[in-house]
């Protein structure tokens, strides 16, 4: 009996240690995944689907707006954010538009342990990017978005393009750093108020007293 | 390779028109562990508690938590791995925890805290007078010595790299040249040498120009110099002097910014006008009212259709220790129905930082193209944080300003991690002064009497801004708003 017992208990952890073995390697921050090799189809539990909520541009162009969509599901942080990726890229539901150039594909994505997502996408995210303040910030924040919102496992997005750390996609949003989740473009405009300078002085949004 | 050790030599290998450096020789530079990396098929370098793996064929590496691109995949050729000669700004400054730049350029590795000023020299004959201007990059804390027949300008540096190819030999001036193994140069004077006076200039975007102005005398004899020869700073003429006292006035010079130029159209309106250039028709009509109702100097990032990175548009308002700082922009949106003018200034995240967070200070090089731009970079990138509660003001009296004479978006002041913005050393703000891409609003933005009620709504607000200022200095008040001890960057 108790032969029996070591047996199976050799045995549960022999299997515990190729769990983590497989973890272990399939989260290498350093594993890219590009988009055209999926990975691992066994992983992925077949018709098994999760909300996620991915962001367009409203009716008015002024503010970005959630759309929950329900996305197949992943096992892991950079296969689902391939997944939600692919599905912000695509087109938008009426009666929003695309923050993102038409044309732009994903070419890889990659997850630091450290949180940090890096998500590279083709050139056309800049050379067909119409300009502007306000849609270039669109752009950008849509995918820091559809990442932190969704994946508690990525805090901060950083944009590639072709493989390449860039500026900014149309001259603007500064583009060189990771950034962290913004949903202050969700918000509706606020009515505006008749100012008499110099006080009151605004706010800068988040200017904590330390 | 200079390090606070002293200069050693780093091999470099041309392969595919790439040159790369090897494994092997930084790793005894740097004292990194090589191995073989069976999973990935590559090689793991390591150094204490951090690990890097390279792979053949691949240009992204993963160092310390951030990936980090490469000009060129890593090779291995006979068994020797080669790294892209980037590879050392790059990657390794994460990996050794400590400052390396790469000048490449110069064909020079900085280790550690070693500074090493670029100077080039060139020589001018003007009035019977010769002319040795040094242009040093960056500016660089420096003596002056003077002994019979030579100056000394002696440097706090580990170095100097001097180009004096421009200096040809004289009977003024029989050359300029750096001391071995000192950060110094000289400056060896020729028989007809009479005298020299010295002077220095800001050299916008990051230098110093020092200017050695040498009296010649052909007829003394050719004597040593005299002794009592030493330099004094160039005082100005009086009336030049006037012209830079300090004044009574907070704003006295106000750098424009018209978004994008050259190359960079920016947006376009569906009549085919580019942002670029009613950016630059406001920002010259700026400029003059400016200059001409306030008095202020002015000085545009660009006065043509010319590409000017974004990096330097920040520095020339740094550089010319501008009191604000205004980039003017046309927007663009999806939707052709989008109106209206709005004011950005920088945002932060919800930890008081700017939206992305600073690089450590290992990781300093990391994020940039070329080593030493990185350097600069970062500190100013704390520049703005300094300025925010002040930027907020101004752009809520550009809003109001424009508001009295302009249609306004919805959302007239907002907050975002602006390019332009980050860096600059002043009360910045970035106006989008409509949407081009509306049909209407690019007619309007090409009709010059909507620019001119642009241009006063900017004027006004420049005087509206020196009166708060004026009357906060004179009243000892403080803009109500966060709580920001001024000067209180990013703690580091």
């Amino acid at each position: 009996m108790s032969r029996i017992l070591g047996v199976v208990l050799a045995g549960a952890v022999v299997a515990l240690l190729l769990g983590w073995v497989v973890v272990r390697y399939v989260s290498r921050p350093s594993a890219p995944v590009s988009p055209g090799a999926q990975a691992t189809p066994a992983a992925q539990e077949p018709g098994r689907r999760i909300g996620a909520s991915l962001y367009f541009v409203s009716e008015d162009g002024m503010r970005l707006v959630a759309v929950e969509r329900e996305v197949a599901y992943a096992p892991t942080p950079i296969e689902q954010a391939r997944i939600i990726l692919a599905e912000q890229l695509g087109p938008a539901p009426e009666p929003y538009a695309q923050a993102i150039p038409p044309g732009t594909t994903l070419r890889a994505v990659f997850v630091t342990d450290a949180g940090d997502a890096y998500v590279d996408l083709s050139k056309e995210v800049t050379t067909a990017h119409p300009g502007g303040s306000l849609d270039e910030a669109f752009s950008v924040y849509v995918l820091v978005n559809a990442l932190t919102v969704n994946l508690p496992a990525i805090s901060r997005v950083q944009i590639l393009v072709e493989g390449r750390e860039v500026d900014t996609l149309a001259g603007h949003i500064d583009v060189r750093q990771p950034l962290r989740k913004d949903l202050r473009w969700l918000e509706a405009p606020p009515v505006p108020a008749p100012t008499s300078p110099p006080s009151p002085a605004p706010q800068p949004s988040a200017a904590p007293v330390r | 390779m200079v390090s606070a050790e002293g200069r050693r030599p780093l091999p470099v290998r041309v392969v595919n028109g790439q040159e790369y450096v090897a494994l092997a020789d930084l790793a005894d530079l740097f004292a990194l562990t090589v191995r073989d990396d069976s999973r990935s098929g590559g090689v793991a370098v390591s150094r204490g508690t951090r690990t890097l793996v390279l792979a053949a064929n691949r240009t992204l590496v993963s160092v310390a938590g951030r990936v980090v691109s490469l000009q060129a995949p890593p090779l291995q050729v006979d068994r020797t791995w080669l790294v892209p000669v980037d590879f050392v700004g790059r990657a390794l400054p994460a990996l050794v925890d400590a400052r390396v730049e790469l000048r490449r350029a110069d064909r020079l590795v900085l280790v550690g805290d070693v500074r090493v000023p670029r100077v080039v020299a060139r020589s001018e004959v003007a009035g019977g007078r010769v002319r040795v201007v040094l242009d040093v990059v960056p500016p660089t804390e420096h003596t002056f010595e003077s002994s019979p027949g030579r100056l000394l300008l002696r440097f706090v540096a580990a170095g100097v790299d001097l180009n004096a190819d421009a200096v040809p030999a004289s009977d003024v001036v029989a050359g300029v040249r750096a001391l071995e193994g000192r950060a110094a140069i000289a400056i060896d004077f020729g028989p007809r040498y009479a005298a020299h006076r010295t002077s220095e200039a800001p050299l916008p975007p990051d230098g110093t120009r020092v200017s050695i102005e040498i009296t010649t005398s052909g007829d003394l004899p050719p004597t040593p110099a005299a002794p009592t020869a030493t330099p004094e700073p160039k005082a100005l003429p009086p009336e030049l002097a006037a012209l830079f006292a300090p004044t009574a006035s907070p704003i006295r010079t106000v750098v424009i910014d018209p978004g994008h130029g050259g190359e960079e159209e920016g947006a376009r309106g569906p009549s085919g006008t580019l942002e670029k250039t009613v950016a630059l028709n406001v920002a010259r009509q700026l400029k003059a009212a400016l200059e001409s109702r306030l008095g202020v100097r002015v000085v545009l990032t660009r006065d043509g259709d010319e590409t000017v990175p974004l990096d330097r548009r920040a520095a020339m308002a740094n550089n010319n220790r501008a009191d604000l700082f205004i980039s003017i922009h046309a927007n663009a949106s999806v939707r052709r129905s989008a109106t209206g003018a709005e004011v950005f200034f920088l945002s932060l995240d919800a930890d008081g930082q700017p939206d992305h967070d600073l690089p450590e200070p290992a990781a300093d090089m990391l994020p940039a193209v070329g080593g030493e731009r990185a350097v600069e970079l970062i500190l100013w990138e704390m520049a703005q944080v300094r300025h925010l509660e002040q930027s907020a003001v101004l752009a809520r009296m550009i809003e109001s300003q424009l508001r009295a004479r302009v249609p306004m978006s919805p959302r007239a002041v907002q907050q975002a991690p602006f390019r332009v913005l980050v860096g600059a050393n002043m009360p910045a703000v970035l106006v989008e002064m409509g949407f081009i891409t509306n049909g209407q609003e690019e007619t309007r933005l090409n009709d010059a009497s909507y620019q001119q009620r642009l241009v006063q709504a900017l004027v006004e607000s420049v005087v509206g801004y020196r009166a708060y200022l004026e009357g906060r200095t004179t009243e000892g008040r403080t803009p109500p708003g966060p709580a920001r001890p001024p000067g209180e960057g990013r703690p580091r």
